[in-house]
């Protein structure tokens, strides 16, 4: 009897580790950036917000994605947004930042995946989410990531 | 000795209910507000299209949606909008919501009888918005 009780204490000490390293966890901001615009100034301005983002809290502060859909995917077609854009995509990427695509964009206007590209590489299936819409509203409903529209 | 085991289980048991129930409860409906404040006609359009689809995905059983206007974004819910008001009959039959800016409604002098008959007066459009998130309401600005 005395080592069952023991035993819960220990586990009861256990589970409350594990719901405070969660919380310290959780303290890490969480952030979705929202693109819908074939508007290459837009483009550039979310791009230079999201890099000043990371520049103030540091990368490992702060969790990032970049949700697209609509006409927001013009970001990632050659010829229909600024080519330094490609390279801001591609720097953004390469310190942690997610980019989910929308998927009803893409099969509504019968876009090639192969002419999308997130900074210099081809889209891979890791960058798809079903719905841009449903995404940013599961992302804040269920995740806790605060909202931003450039 | 027991009565406490007996204790501990049962405590243990119901915090396991509660939890379970708030999981379930958080699945099971989805909420989102939508805001539009621009009297940009394509960005109302895609407005209505992103509501359309969103509960297309979800199933209109299973999402709350709520679209507040103000500012120069009201002309969008305006009776005479002969290019809004036949999607938004059709979003009110699926239980979108449409909250209207009291404040908006004021400086411009728009009249209650004005904007469509289901939209609801709020005090201010930016206040609900912000209201709704304080409420768990997820946010999007089409």
């Amino acid at each position: 009897m005395k080592r069952f009780i023991i035993a819960l204490t220990v586990s009861f000490v256990l589970l409350n580790l594990t719901l405070m390293s969660a919380n310290a966890e959780s303290k890490k901001v969480k952030v979705v950036y929202h693109f819908n615009s074939d508007d290459q100034k837009i483009h550039k301005a979310g791009l230079i917000n999201i890099q000043n983002h990371l520049d103030a809290v540091g990368k490992e502060n702060v969790e990032i994605i970049a949700v697209l859909h609509g006409a927001g995917l013009t970001m990632l077609q050659k010829g229909k947004t600024d080519d330094d854009n490609f390279l801001r995509v591609a720097e953004l990427k390469r310190q942690g930042v997610k980019f989910g695509v929308c998927n009803v964009t893409i099969t509504r206007q019968k876009l090639n995946k192969d002419e999308l590209f997130v900074g210099q590489e081809k889209i891979k299936d890791s960058d798809i989410v079903p719905s841009g819409v449903a995404e940013i509203a599961r992302l804040q409903a269920e995740q806790g990531f605060a909202y931003i529209k450039p | 000795m027991k009565r406490f085991l007996i204790l501990a289980a049962a405590l243990f048991v119901l915090i396991n209910f509660i939890s379970l129930g708030h999981a379930a409860e958080a699945v099971k409906k989805h909420k989102v507000v939508f805001m539009v404040n621009t009297a940009d006609e394509k960005t109302q359009q895609i407005a209505i299209n992103n509501i359309k689809n969103l509960i297309a995905l979800y199933g209109k059983e299973n999402v709350e949606i709520e679209l507040v206007t103000y500012g120069p974004g009201m002309a969008m819910i305006m009776k005479q909008n002969e290019k809004t008001v036949p999607h938004l009959n059709e979003l009110n039959s699926a239980n979108v919501k449409f909250a209207a800016c009291g404040n908006t409604m004021t400086q411009m002098k728009i009249k209650k009888e004005e904007i469509v008959d289901f939209a609801f007066v709020v005090k201010s459009g930016v206040a609900e918005v912000i209201e709704k998130q304080e409420q768990g309401w997820a946010y999007i600005r089409p």
